[in-house]
């Protein structure tokens, strides 16, 4: 009787505990809707993702500006672009192979212009279209008419790169050492050997390199990109190209093609970690072949430069040594450049599905913020450009109530105030200047960041964009008031003055890992006495990384150093103390 | 990688809402405990209690102004985020293993 009675009490305990919890993690993430976003949207990107080919960049996008280009083409067709909060005028671009039309954003009402041409040099405006645009739900303009064909997209937030910086790399940092996937022997005089690829080769993209060395060993590279990083499937095969030389071969020369294959990331971090002087890289190669030294160094993105002089001892006359495998050591120094910012790291592919993070807080009187949680390297700087829209109980746009330029990137002024209850979408997209992206005709845009959420009029919520995608919304963390959270919701007890000032440190505690997160900060806004303006103490953080590197990386390494000391006396003690067979209590005094 | 792996932790669902849930009802409990207290307090020493009402916006300043400090102090992430979690081991740790105990105790009773 006495076990199935605690049998009895276990079992009734685990259903309600199961019931309680399933009821309050339902309730903790508020309105469980999915809310759907704009499908043209998905549209459009799908029309830009499936034609990059067609596209030509201009190298000069500059702070503020926007620029969109199309190839030309004689057939018709329809141009799209996303809305944004981003306004100004458009003017038209025609520098060498790009034309189209570029926007400046500045202000005034969003003015997009269409040109035509019919043979690709003419251009001239056909149509003007901020009388004609036609709003559509969820945030979206689309515009279509009989431009040239082309897809126009808003970059988001595109990094700035260097490519000035120096790394050597020696040969036990390059692991994997294979021979190149295709080799071009010319000893003869033609400068255009030709090459077809196997239906077996497949890489993600690649640049070759054809070394033209003298007998000096001076390093002569020429670089002959495939169509700038083109990315090369099965599906293309067989794919031939002709490499065109520019310098003259003789018959003691050959031509040295290597691969730098881009799919494979085992080997980057030691390249790339590598710095210092030149370093001497070692190859022994037997062969009764003349020798072509073939190595490949597997990089991710960037468009790295090797610069090598392999055939600084030789002169072509290897091949006589057929019956006895000659060894030769080969030094030559690499100079390998990636991006800034990318020192010691990997750098993906492509930006395709890297996206800027951000995250929202509004506290429970309505204010509103975001922050860009810096995850894209180097810093995003310049300007944000942020649309505050309402949208109705269906998740659909309902009206622009607020259009901010925050500057500088990353902070919107927490002044403006939520109106009301009700359904709200951020919108947030950037300009960023763009120097030579290493994604070159890869899809580097970031798309403009959609964040919805729904916010009751008394409840503090915050969200962000780290878990969904740019077409998919989270649905929002309610916090700052837990007694809301599942327990006890519909509990309404009186508050008093004493109630409220033992209350309060605890709600602090429970907002605490949001307000002490590592990207948490944000500028501070302090009225100045006797004059109409704010003094703002930006976080200074960034600022120290930036400019004191050096003091700052010791400092923090003194600090962290300390607290892992303090922390692991600690924890092995608690840990210890946790359990101890003679101590069950619960202290919840600590709180 | 550190930094990573504590800012994970440190946004997981599971400690936000036991943080919540554990705050949650310690305030309940103390609300219920104090309304007779508090009650009299505003009926007799109403400015007592509305000095008592100002005190959150202390606590909301701090909170305000705390994320900025430590920025100011260039106190690195890493640190920041391995206080909030080991305080979370510390709210955490106890009524887990509290839990374990019981659930034995529980066993050793249905099986003696």
């Amino acid at each position: 009787m006495k076990r199935f009675l605690v049998l009895s009490l276990g079992l009734l305990s685990f259903i309600l505990l199961g019931v309680f919890f399933t009821d309050s993690s339902v309730k903790a993430w508020g309105n469980t809707e999915s809310p759907t976003i704009c499908e043209l949207d998905t549209q459009i990107r799908l029309n830009i993702q499936t034609n990059l080919s067609q596209w030509i960049r201009d190298e000069g996008y500059t702070e503020g500006k926007i620029s969109i280009f199309q190839q030309y083409n004689s057939n018709p067709d329809y141009i799209g672009f996303v809305f944004t909060s981003i306004n100004g005028s458009m003017t038209h671009v025609n520098t060498g192979s790009s034309r189209g039309v570029q926007y400046t954003g500045t202000t005034g009402d969003l003015s997009i212009y269409g040109y035509s041409s019919n043979n690709g040099e003419t251009w001239s405006v056909i149509e003007k279209t901020s009388s004609t645009r036609t709003v559509i739900p969820q945030g979206c303009v689309y515009y279509e008419t009989n431009v040239p064909r082309g897809y126009a997209w808003f970059p988001l937030g595109v990094p700035e790169f260097d490519f000035n910086y120096e790394v050597e790399v020696n040969y036990d940092d390059i692991v994997h050492i294979e021979e190149a996937p295709f080799v071009i022997k010319q000893n003869g005089n033609s400068s255009s050997p030709t090459h077809t690829f196997d239906s077996s080769f497949h890489i993600g993209s690649f640049i070759a390199e054809y070394d033209i060395n003298d007998s000096s060993g001076q390093c002569s590279v020429n670089t002959v990109n495939f169509n700038d990083f083109k990315t090369y499937l099965l599906d293309d095969n067989p794919y031939i190209s002709t490499l065109v030389t520019t310098g003259t071969t003789t018959s003691s020369k050959i031509i040295h093609i290597s691969v730098l294959k881009h799919d494979d990331e085992s080997n980057i971090h030691s390249v790339w970690s590598t710095t210092g002087g030149n370093r001497t890289f070692h190859i022994q190669n037997a062969t009764t072949e003349p020798v072509i030294l073939r190595y490949s160094i597997q990089v991710i993105g960037g468009q790295p430069r090797i610069c090598g002089g392999e055939y600084a001892n030789t002169t072509g006359t290897l091949a006589s040594s057929a019956s006895n495998p000659y060894y030769e050591i080969i030094e030559t120094t690499f100079n390998v450049t990636y991006p800034d910012g990318y020192q010691g790291d990997l750098i993906p592919a492509s930006l395709e599905n890297l996206k800027p993070e951000f995250s929202y807080t509004v506290d429970k009187t309505g204010k509103l913020s975001w922050q860009y949680m810096g995850n894209i390297k180097p810093f995003l700087t310049g300007v944000f450009f942020t649309n505050i829209d309402s949208l109705n109980s269906n998740w659909t746009l309902d009206n622009t109530i607020q259009q901010v330029s925050s500057n500088p990137a990353g902070w919107l002024d927490e002044s403006w105030t939520l109106p009301e209850a009700g359904y709200y979408q951020l919108l947030i997209s950037h300009s960023q200047q763009l120097d030579n992206p290493p994604w070159t005709n890869q899809n580097f845009f970031i798309q403009p960041i959609v964040m919805q959420f729904y916010w009751d009029g008394s409840t503090a919520i915050r969200g962000d964009n780290t878990q969904c995608s740019a077409t998919e919304t989270c649905n929002p963390l309610l916090i700052n008031d837990p007694s809301k959270m599942g327990l006890f919701p519909n509990l309404n007890l009186p508050t008093y003055g004493l109630i409220e000032a033992i209350k309060s440190p605890l709600l602090f505690l429970s907002t605490l890992p949001a307000k002490m997160a590592s990207n948490a900060c944000v500028p501070l806004s302090l009225p100045l006495p006797y004059m109409d303006e704010n003094l703002v103490l930006p976080c200074m953080r960034p600022i120290y990384e930036e400019h004191f590197s050096g003091i700052y990386n010791l400092w923090s390494t003194l600090l962290v150093s300390m607290f892992s000391y303090h922390m692991a006396i600690s924890l092995f003690a608690r840990i210890k103390s946790d359990v101890s067979p003679k101590d069950d209590t619960i202290q919840v005094a600590q709180l | 990688m550190i930094q990573d792996l504590f800012d994970s932790l440190l946004n997981a669902q599971w400690l936000q809402e036991f943080l919540s849930f554990v705050v949650a009802v310690v305030m309940v409990l103390v609300q219920i405990v104090l309304i007779p207290i508090s009650f009299l307090i505003e009926l007799f020493f109403p400015d007592i209690d509305a000095m008592l009402s100002s005190i959150p916006l202390i606590f909301d300043n701090a909170g305000t102004y705390l994320a900025w400090t430590f920025s100011a102090f260039a106190v690195p992430p890493l640190i920041i985020t391995g206080i909030i979690l080991y305080y979370g081991y510390v709210l955490v740790a106890p009524i887990a293993i509290w839990g374990i105990k019981l659930s034995i105790s529980w066993y050793k009773a249905i099986k003696g």
